[in-house]
């Protein structure tokens, strides 16, 4: 996949110069080679000392790490600005970067935005529904990493330790957790797959986009916007159902009537994880003394995250809708429609996984 | 069924914790170096000469697709666009050289004779950086350190003539390299840090990173 992306980011560049090449060939001059941002041993920088972003065309790893990068760069600005004497001024920027960067990050992986955009396709449920559960997730998310500081802080600060150890052992026992949240979710992942051997079911829930050579005009019965008693009815999930499309482990028990319990179980799972991001705001907040401003800050964050979560459930089901209501009645035309849809859709968010996996893993010049 | 969507959760949670760490604590690039102090000929320290040679993770990476006539050696002409751009972003990181004079940093000039070699299997890059002002070492003390305030290059000095003195040093003047830190002075750094307070910074203008950089001072008998 790396190969993959290098090779569309070389077309691409390619395609870009390929005229100013021809130019210098046609002046019989030596051909200019691209260097990429990759390749240079320090990442260019703005006037303002931000780091110069790398167009998302030129490579969309380093793009999206520049602009985190930024970011965080100015939200940790933001911390030690407050300590001077504009503090309320910066306790105000400091929602509004957490905010912001609520927004970008959420766009990023995690967030459950695949999990709740997918299960809002699978079950057919409307779209106030995943924008409630997306606001659920979000606030549960805030609450935990508020709940896991503070706990933290209360028992380190118990013992005694000095205020500056306390943030050290915080931010380390923090990471620690995660890690082993991290190992948890491991551990059951094998225990999953070890199930799903057993059984031997074909093929896991995307398989829809690709196994299927034909597709008849029944399965895309569910294109149309269903009432829950329909769906209850005739949509019946099972280890060999041949409804072509995603399948998600909490679809059968979320679809049909919709109860608050199913949303919320939903909503915990996705939010259960606390997000780095705001545990680290947490953490230099109180490394600082401003607990209350973490903790503001930290809602404000979820809000953001809210916002482009929900957003991108919208898209997940108008674009559904749409495409459905443009094609009625053209049904060889819909059938193609739909696997392409599909196709699509899965190349999509397979690349931008990918692009967003690859940025995640740190390092920028060696080791990728 | 519900356990079947997490399958996927281990890569998000990890990508979350993953993409909410930019600040790079470790180094990525390792360079080797060698450094000259320069002299003028009216005995003043005009520039630094230094050579970088990276490791070879990093070499791999930058070298790719730069053997433009696929002979499989790389020509100094081959080198010359990567050489220019890596220059041109090492302006706002000073080049990675901070000269101090009686302790006051000085300024430098933009590099003069850059290039890169890339021969028995290593990558190295080398320029000079010229000092806006000449200085004197029988008058001031001088003080060079290379080093990334944000430590994602390591620089460690070449175990062989890691600095030379080229140039008309004054006859009563001398070169000297401070070894690696050991451990023992190390923890020392450590207890002195100990005692500042969060608020505490090193002195004008340095930075953490400085404290741990091997210091190059040429000092001279009165």
């Amino acid at each position: 996949m790396r190969a993959l992306l290098g090779l569309m980011a070389l077309l691409f560049v390619s395609l870009m110069t390929a005229p100013q090449v021809m130019a210098q060939a046609a002046d019989g001059a030596q051909p200019e080679v691209t260097i990429k941002r990759s390749q240079l041993l320090v990442p260019p920088k703005n006037a303002d000392g931000t780091v110069k972003v790398t167009p998302f065309t030129e490579d969309p790893v380093m793009w999206a790490r520049d602009e985190q990068q930024n970011f965080y760069g100015r939200m940790s600005a933001t911390l030690k600005a407050m300590r001077g004497p504009n503090a309320f001024a910066a306790g105000w920027t400091l929602m509004l970067l957490s905010f912001a960067y609520g927004i970008f990050h959420a766009a990023g992986p995690g967030h459950g935005k695949a999990v709740i955009s997918t299960w809002l396709l699978a079950t057919e449920s409307e779209l106030k529904r995943g924008v409630l559960i997306s606001f659920m997730s979000a606030i549960i998310q805030a609450l935990t990493a508020i709940v896991l500081v503070s706990v933290l802080f209360l028992a380190v600060a118990s013992v005694g330790a000095t205020a500056r150890d306390v943030a050290g052992v915080l931010e380390s026992a923090s990471y620690a957790l995660i890690g082993l949240l991290g190992l948890y979710l491991i551990w059951t992942a094998m225990r999953l797959l070890v199930a799903r051997r057993a059984v031997a079911t074909p093929a896991l829930a995307p398989a829809g986009i690709t196994t299927r050579q034909s597709t008849g005009l029944s399965d895309f019965a569910s294109f149309a916007p269903m009432k829950n008693a329909d769906v209850a009815a005739d949509h019946v999930h099972g280890p060999d159902c041949d409804c072509g499309h995603a399948h998600l482990p909490d679809a059968k028990d979320l679809a049909g009537d919709f109860s608050f319990a199913k949303a919320f179980s939903l909503a915990f799972a996705v939010g259960i994880r606390p997000c780095t991001g705001a545990i680290l705001v947490l953490v230099f907040a109180n490394g600082l003394g401003l607990y209350w401003e973490g903790i503001a800050s930290t809602f404000a964050m979820a809000l953001g995250t809210f916002i482009t979560v929900s957003a991108i459930a919208a898209i997940a089901v108008y674009g559904k809708k749409l495409a459905a209501r443009l094609m009625r009645g053209q049904t060889g035309l819909l059938d193609w429609a739909g696997i392409g849809l599909r196709l699509a859709g899965g190349l999509v968010i397979a690349f931008l996984g990918t692009i967003l996996f690859l940025g995640s893993l740190g390092s920028t010049n060696a080791m990728m | 069924m519900r356990t079947r969507y997490r399958a996927a959760l281990p890569a998000l949670g990890l990508l979350c914790w993953a993409a909410a760490t930019p600040a790079q604590a470790h180094p990525h690039v390792w360079v080797e170096m060698q450094s000259d102090v320069v002299f003028n000929d009216q005995g003043l320290i005009s520039a630094v000469n230094v050579s970088w040679t990276f490791d070879d993770a990093y070499a791999q990476v930058a070298l790719e697709g730069l053997d433009k006539n696929g002979d499989g050696v790389f020509d100094p002409s081959e080198l010359e666009p990567l050489t220019r751009e890596n220059l041109d972003s090492l302006k706002d990181y000073n080049y990675f050289t901070y000269v101090r004079y009686g302790g006051k940093p000085q300024p430098i000039g933009t590099p003069v004779d850059a290039g890169q070699v890339f021969a028995e299997n290593k990558l190295q890059l080398h320029f000079q950086v010229p000092l806006v002002t000449p200085l004197d070492p029988t008058k001031g003390e001088f003080v060079l350190k290379t080093y990334d305030p944000e430590f994602f290059i390591a620089f460690d000095y070449a175990k062989e003539e890691p600095v030379s003195v080229i140039g008309n040093m004054p006859k009563t003047c001398g070169l000297v390299v401070k070894p690696v830190p050991t451990d023992a002075e190390l923890a020392q750094t450590k207890a002195m840090l100990a005692t500042k307070g969060t608020d505490w910074k090193p002195s004008e203008e340095e930075d953490f990173g400085s404290l741990f950089a091997q210091p190059v001072t040429i000092s001279c008998k009165a």
